[in-house]
């Protein structure tokens, strides 16, 4: 086990995992269904020896993109067995819509965003309450995350991004150049998000759910029965194939989650600037070698590290110097002249892990337990 | 070190805020939705509403003797209707398979597991001709009101979660799906906007009627017998008994004078059906007429007799818009004369004077305004001398700013509130539409949208 200059020691690590357990026994254990415990217990195990192997290595980005990664591949066979078996189909039907039963999910926010502060509306066939993919729990959970986490999300807790985080590194090389000072690839996101919002403003229409979310593949689509419908679907395909799977292996960057998401472009300009913790740079340690620009997945580092950063701990890992880390409020200490103990146990990063980490573990357990028991029943 | 304190604070804190977050956004929804308000799109939820109509819960009897199948599976309350909405036609829904559709939806007392028995029409009449009769004899036993023949008739049949629409001959024309929200225990029916239907988009008024009863595969509407048996309905008079368990009762129908006219001479009896109108969204103020030249003269020449009462005299000037003048009569006349209506015309007149006046000034007039017509209302009134105070309240709340008074919906109100008053007292029915009118404008200035349109509605069945 290699161990970077952040390696905690055993009883730091111990403390730290005492406080992930208690919101990882409480929602573990609500979230586990008849017949789930066991499996609630496997997933949390799991994510005690991830996070554990997180704090002693020291490695941010290996052991949360393991986590990530499973938490997508955990989600889709969950939500997509739940929709056969309430609707028979992955196909939208019409009672769903009629009745505004389809789950709002977070990409919803920032399309739906304007009409809602404008006209109290909601441009989204969405229920309002009384449930966990309701228009407000949504909110309410936006809200919240956004306040400690800012654009973590992105890395940590959405349970879509683990698609092209994941492709991003299955290639040793890159094979596709995409140059992260390029202006096109800077303003992209912003563009995209421009243009999704005023579209959707214009047409009173979510127009990146109807034409333009590549997640829909593996969660429900309309019927392509009519030719609109089709057109969607084939351009459903081709996105989520494009920029999920495709274009990340070749360009080793999350296409999608870096350049076309309108939720990922939204925290990063609202996100980004709210949260107290950040990636910084201490210039004076810097080699200049590149190797954050050049890794970097999400298209953050050029000159400087931009607000589009998802503190992945991508960049932190790779920098040979060390001079890269979370800060909290710029502070990459927060008592620098405390016992050593303490102040490495204290310090932002592990706050910040300990935070975006019980994101990802509360968002992701109840389809993860459940898909692991249909996983387990299949074989 | 207190710095370095507060933001070890706040570290903890955005720890303590993930789980929160999550924990608690159940119980936040209602906070967040007093505070944001937010409502779907009318785009998607089927349209805004434009008519609710409720019907007496546990009247699910017919004539008041009708009986449930004994049998277990016929649970007591599904038969039994407890609204019925109308929307507004949709143009270009989106995510709808039809995108254009007219909403109706009918919301049921309980939504039993087993309502495969449950048979539930809705009669419509949206143009000239159509049928008094069911579409096939002997089925619900009752007779439409002729003045109101139905053109459509949308029959849900649960099982199969179809709708079958039925022309005034008798054939089924059209086959749509039907929706049903069990959580909210309704119904939702989505008539495509085609053929006849497509009339209904010029505004006008429509008629329905709203029926339930026992799916029987033979006749429909399931026979009634004396005896209530396991699969049969009792409670029968005869033969003729309409097989009807519950209808739409709306204004002052009572389901049960209606089912009970049932007479062996007259096999069929009427169901009433309620007026239903579109509200168009033209504007609908014009409609209220304003004084004639000829009126105005009228009033100029009033005003030079002698005799003149001296309300009248002050009324006349305030009609004639001689503000000042008007202003100053009332003023000496309220030192002369206890009649609370001098307060509502002077607390008129006080609000006027705010048009021209800086803002704290005009602030300050208005709340004096609103204190006169107070204390108008406290000196206890006859009623329609109430009734014109709160419509002199009402024209003020309806012109002050709502953003910085909020008295529009207060407005709506006292027009409402007067309209009640003076319709037993015979007044105009013309001059009581107007104050609806007025209502549905307070409503519209306060954004209230479905109250607006439900408002219009009661206007324009006012006739």
């Amino acid at each position: 086990m290699k161990k970077t200059s952040s390696a905690l020691s055993i009883p730091q690590v111990l403390i730290l995992l005492a406080i992930y357990i208690l919101p990882l026994m409480f929602f573990g254990i609500n979230a586990a269904g008849s017949g789930e415990l066991p499996y609630a217990l496997i997933y949390g195990l799991y994510l005690l020896t991830l996070l554990f192997l997180m704090f002693k290595t020291g490695k941010i980005s290996k052991y949360r993109r393991i986590f990530f990664v499973s938490m997508a591949l955990l989600f889709f066979p969950a939500f997509i067995h739940d929709l056969i078996i309430e609707r028979g189909t992955m196909l939208i039907p019409q009672s769903t819509v009629v009745n505004n039963e389809n789950p709002f999910c977070h990409i919803v926010i920032p399309i739906t965003m304007i009409p809602m502060i404008l006209k109290k509306m909601v441009i989204f066939p969405g229920r309002l309450m009384g449930h966990y993919t309701s228009i407000y729990s949504m909110l309410v959970i936006w809200v919240f995350m956004t306040i400690s986490l800012g654009r973590g999300w992105c890395s940590w807790v959405c349970f879509y991004g683990g698609w092209d985080d994941g492709c991003s590194r299955i290639s040793q090389k890159t094979k596709l150049h995409m140059d992260n000072r390029a202006p096109w690839i800077r303003n992209l996101p912003k563009a995209m998000l421009l243009f999704v919002v005023l579209g959707s403003l214009i047409t009173l229409t979510s127009i990146y759910c109807e034409w333009l979310c590549p997640f829909k593949l593996i969660t429900e689509f309309e019927s392509p029965t009519n030719l609109r419908n089709t057109v969607a679907l084939i351009l459903m395909i081709v996105l989520f194939f494009g920029t999920l799977i495709i274009l990340p292996i070749l360009s080793r960057r999350r296409v999608n989650c870096g350049l076309l998401c309108p939720f990922g472009a939204m925290q990063g300009l609202i996100g980004s600037k709210i949260a107290p913790f950040k990636v910084k740079m201490d210039k004076s340690l810097c080699i200049s070698c590149g190797q954050c620009e050049k890794h970097c997945p999400s298209f953050s580092m050029g000159k400087n590290i931009r607000s589009s950063c998802t503190l992945c701990g991508e960049c932190i890992d790779l920098c040979p110097t060390g001079a890269l880390d979370i800060h909290l409020r710029g502070k990459k200490r927060i008592f620098p002249k405390a016992p050593a103990f303490f102040k490495e146990l204290l310090q932002p990063r592990n706050l910040f892990i300990l935070a975006a980490f019980t994101g990802g573990t509360i968002i992701s357990y109840s389809f993860a337990i459940h898909s692991l028991k249909l996983l387990v029943n299949l074989f | 070190m207190i710095k370095r304190l507060f933001i070890l604070i706040l570290g903890l804190v955005s720890m303590v805020t993930v789980p929160m977050g999550f924990y608690m956004s159940r119980r936040y929804e209602t906070f967040f939705h007093r505070a944001l308000g937010l409502q779907v799109d009318p785009n998607y939820s089927g349209g805004t509403v434009i008519a609710q109509y409720y019907d007496d819960f546990r009247d699910d009897a017919g004539a008041g003797s009708l009986e449930y199948p004994l049998h277990q599976y016929y649970e007591e309350g599904t038969l039994d209707l407890l609204k019925y909405t109308v929307y507004q036609p949709l143009l270009d829904a989106p995510w709808s398979e039809e995108p254009h559709f007219w909403q109706l939806s009918v919301t049921m007392a309980h939504f039993s597991e087993h309502r495969d028995d449950l048979i539930l029409r809705i009669y419509l009449d949206f143009m000239e001709g159509g049928s008094t009769s069911s579409p096939a004899p002997r089925q619900e036993l009752v007779r439409f009101d002729q003045q109101h023949p139905w053109d459509l008739m949308a029959e849900i049949y649960a099982p199969r979660g179809q709708v079958y629409l039925y022309d005034s001959t008798g054939k089924v024309v059209d086959k749509i799906p039907l929706y049903e929200n069990t959580e909210e225990q309704r119904y939702i029916i989505r008539l495509p906007l085609k053929g006849d239907l497509e009339q209904i988009l010029d505004g006008r008024i429509t008629y329905h009627a709203v029926i339930t009863g026992f799916y029987d595969e033979i006749s429909a509407f399931q026979p009634l017998r004396r005896e209530a048996s396991l699969r049969n309905s009792g409670g029968a008079a005869d033969g003729r008994t309409p097989r009807i368990f519950d209808m739409l009762c709306i204004e002052d129908n009572s389901q049960q004078d209606i089912l009970s006219a049932a007479n062996p001479e007259i096999p069929f009896i009427p169901v009433i059906p309620g007026q239903i109108a579109q509200p168009s969204n033209s504007t609908y103020l014009e409609e209220i007429p304003g004084p004639t030249q000829q009126e105005i003269q009228a009033w100029e020449n009033s005003l030079q007799k002698d005799d003149l009462d001296p309300m009248e005299r002050g009324d006349l000037l305030f009609k004639l818009g001689r503000n000042v003048e008007a202003l100053e009569y009332f003023t000496q006349l309220r030192k002369e004369d206890d009649n609370p209506l001098i307060l509502a015309y002077l607390g008129t007149l006080t609000a006027q004077q705010a048009a021209d006046k800086p803002v704290l000034e005009a602030v300050a007039l208005v709340n004096k305004s609103f204190e006169l017509f107070q204390e108008a209302l406290a000196g206890n009134p006859p009623p329609r001398d109430r009734a014109y105070i709160l419509i002199h309240r009402g024209h003020v709340s309806r012109h002050v700013p709502n953003s910085v008074f909020n008295k529009a919906v207060p407005g709506a109100q006292d027009f409402l509130g007067a309209a009640e008053i003076l319709e037993p007292l015979g007044q105009d029915k013309s001059f009581i539409k107007e104050l609806y009118l007025y209502a549905a404008h307070c409503y519209e200035i306060a954004e209230m949208e479905d109250l607006k349109e439900l408002t219009l509605l009661k206007a324009k069945v006012i006739k």
